[in-house]
């Protein structure tokens, strides 16, 4: 778990250094915010028609920023030779999964939460004052989407020309099914006021996060050999 | 006991055989050198060695340890020099060295640190990036890397690859040092000049096996060269 802790740790001082994956996570949801808020200020939307989209607009912009991360979580070690460097370290493999689930977690929870501020600057909501439970979603929701992203990115690392493509056709509907969909209706219940509402869906998040994370710690070594 | 035991190895991509039936062994303390041509499969025997590849047969052996069954305590015992530094360009040295401690799980003090850089010649760059060093540098930060943990066993691939003279003459200085030590080196390199100057015993790979194994003592320069030559033809 310390080795985990230290990629975990490295990664984060290095991407703060180069600013290369948060930087385009941030512009991308900025983006997304203002493409979403331009689309309902030309069709004059009122607030209660916004209310509905509330949770699918946070969690497209969650997840496709996201995905910015995930896609070069591992490529970026590959394509520089380190990953080599870190699987000749004396520890299980997985120790390398977990470090980068919890250096992409804490990168993709940043954008999410200047995602959120994007999102309460450009349409003026108060999460009606709901702010609290929503969070609590978006963290399991984030967290689940890391295990299964970082699982998925690791599997792709060793298909090199067709990573790119790789990542996200994996990944899409893995993510849909068992983390958007979930994720989307616990937000919007949790918007309504009632966590307590959500709870199966929280239940779903959390059952999926730990089958990926039980699939990585077994099958991480054979994932990373090439 | 010998460092490194390998018994009919073998290694297939599919249908390709690319080491077949291969035996080795290196005594504890030996400098071997392998050389082979494109294809042969000397970086395909290193990765199986360091444990970044699994054999499809055969047994190997590292300091007492199976690299299929005890592969973690085999990577506690090597130490892996290739062409590539594996280190992070946007950290320092020094940031670079209490990483691969932590990931070793050693307790190094700044005063360890900065001796190690001083054994490779980088003790003034500690708190420079990697990223600024020139590839002789950055390939002496390496070596700082791989004797971090103070292995006995140092596995070599074309670690030559790209120095300029003074880096090359910086790197073999290094090697003969750790082989004064003690230390058993395993290279790797197309180098023949290279590895018949430094090396203690000499193989040559060629489709896989060893087609050729001497003491450097029983063969000069000139008659390897001759011997490489010519099995180099046999390479399919």
């Amino acid at each position: 778990m310390s080795q985990g802790l230290a990629i975990a740790i490295k990664d984060i001082k290095t991407e703060f250094r180069t600013k290369e994956m948060v930087f385009s996570m941030l512009v991308f949801s900025l983006f997304v915010m203002v493409a979403f808020y331009f689309a309902f200020y030309f069709y004059s939307l009122s607030s209660e028609a916004l209310e509905p989209l509330v949770s699918p607009i946070l969690w497209v912009t969650f997840f496709f920023a996201g995905m910015f991360g995930l896609l070069t979580s591992f490529s970026k070690e590959k394509d520089r030779g380190s990953l080599e460097g870190l699987m000749l370290c004396p520890m299980d493999r997985s120790a390398i999964y977990f470090g980068k689930v919890l250096s992409n977690y804490f990168l993709i929870l940043l954008v999410d939460i200047f995602a959120l501020i994007f999102f309460v600057l450009f349409f003026s909501y108060d999460f009606n004052g709901n702010l609290l439970p929503v969070l609590v979603v978006v963290f399991l929701g984030t967290f689940c989407f890391v295990v299964s992203g970082t699982l998925i990115s690791g599997i792709a690392v060793n298909a090199q020309d067709i990573r790119g493509v790789l990542i996200p056709i994996l990944l899409i509907p893995i993510i849909l099914l068992t983390v958007l969909m979930p994720s989307v209706n616990a937000t919007s219940k949790a918007l309504e006021g009632d966590i307590i509402d959500a709870i199966p869906e929280l239940r779903i998040l959390g059952v999926f996060a730990v089958i990926y994370i039980a699939i990585a710690y077994l099958l991480f070594d054979f994932v990373l050999e090439e | 006991m010998p460092a490194i035991e390998i018994k009919n190895l073998q290694k297939r991509f599919g249908r390709k055989k690319v080491l077949c039936d291969l035996n080795l062994e290196a005594e504890s303390g030996e400098f071997l050198v392998m050389f082979g041509p494109n294809g042969a499969g000397k970086t395909t025997l290193i990765k199986i060695l360091s444990t970044l590849s699994r054999p499809s047969s055969g047994n190997v052996i590292i300091n007492g340890f199976d690299i299929k069954e005890e592969s973690m305590e085999v990577r506690s015992t090597i130490g892996v020099l290739s062409h590539n530094p594996f280190l992070y360009d946007d950290l320092t040295l020094k940031e670079n060295l209490i990483f691969y401690s932590r990931m070793y799980k050693l307790k190094k003090d700044e005063k360890t640190l900065k001796t190690l850089a001083d054994e490779v010649g980088l003790l003034h760059r500690m708190n420079d990036r990697v990223g600024q060093f020139s590839r002789g540098m950055k390939q002496r930060a390496a070596v700082a890397r791989v004797i971090l943990h103070n292995p006995p066993v140092l596995l070599l691939d074309e670690p030559y690859t790209g120095l300029d003279y003074k880096a090359w003459e910086m790197l073999t200085d290094i090697l003969r040092k750790f082989h004064e030590e003690g230390k058993t080196i395993f290279l790797i390199t197309h180098n023949v000049e290279l590895g018949h100057r430094i090396g203690e015993r000499l193989a040559i790979l060629v489709n896989g096996k060893v087609a050729f194994e001497c003491e450097k003592k029983n063969m000069d320069i000139e008659a390897f060269k001759g011997k490489y030559h010519g099995l180099m033809g046999a390479q399919k």
